[in-house]
């Protein structure tokens, strides 16, 4: 299921540890930026405007929240990503 | 012997008439000076409003910080009514920890999104909030006198 239709930010809502996060971002962005809720550094992600982007799964515990965000200060746009682990 | 009328009304004295001149340059003296001391005030009231994100609901005084950003993050955490810092919570929790993380003001926002959270059961998107504060404040370092860690408990009774 995805979130954040028609704010240049488009994405799932959760996705499985070791997979990938595809978002697809609006024409003015040129990079995605994931961090994990409570640490603070992004990784940052170059994507062609107007495209979908296939972002890592950063190597999280199960249940972590990870902010995926475009856009900078106060003018980004930003959908929150839950990592599940996957049943071994 | 024949009175004759005498007439006691003088010529009635013209009132003195300022020089056309001297109240032009009157005039004139007195518009600059208004000029000067409603720009000076003005300035001033723009200054302080500019500079202050603002007071708190206790009338604490927030201190500027010089980056407009920061300011308008510290008056959502600690003047915005609730709702306010609820509907821009993503980019309050997102922006705090990944750009002014050591900033005290803005735990204050954080302390009261945990608060309301644990205290209101019609949030929106509650237990996900729940669980972001939590993230927040565990891998966080908030300052000690909010007492932040000792809400993690009641944070993690909310059902997600």
């Amino acid at each position: 299921m995805m979130q954040g239709g028609g704010s240049g930010l488009r994405g799932p809502q959760a996705v499985p540890q070791g997979g990938t996060i595809q978002v697809e971002i609006g024409p003015n962005d040129t990079e995605v930026e994931v961090s994990e809720a409570g640490v603070g550094t992004p990784t940052r992600h170059p994507v062609p405007p107007g495209k979908t982007a296939t972002i890592p799964v950063p190597n999280v515990p199960g249940g972590t929240l990870l902010y995926v965000s475009v856009g900078k200060g106060r003018r980004a746009r930003i959908i929150l990503v839950e990592v599940f682990a996957l049943l071994r | 012997m024949r009175l004759e009328p005498v007439y006691l009304v003088a010529p009635r004295e013209r009132a003195p008439v300022m020089a056309t001149r001297r109240a032009f340059l009157g005039m004139g003296l007195a518009f600059t000076a208004g000029t000067l001391v409603g720009g000076a005030c003005g300035y001033s009231l723009a200054r302080q409003q500019s500079g202050s994100a603002g007071t708190t609901a206790g009338g604490d005084p927030v201190p500027p910080s010089g980056d407009a950003e920061l300011d308008e993050l510290r008056r959502l955490a600690v003047v915005a009514p609730i709702q306010e810092l609820l509907d821009q919570r993503l980019l309050f929790l997102m922006m705090r920890e990944r750009t002014y993380a050591q900033d005290p003001v803005l735990w204050r926002g954080v302390a009261r999104l945990t608060e309301h959270v644990i205290t209101t059961a019609d949030v929106v998107d509650r237990g996900q909030l729940a669980r972001l504060l939590i993230a927040t404040i565990t891998k966080g370092a908030p300052p000690a006198e909010l007492s932040l860690a000792e809400r993690v408990p009641a944070l993690r009774e909310i059902p997600r």
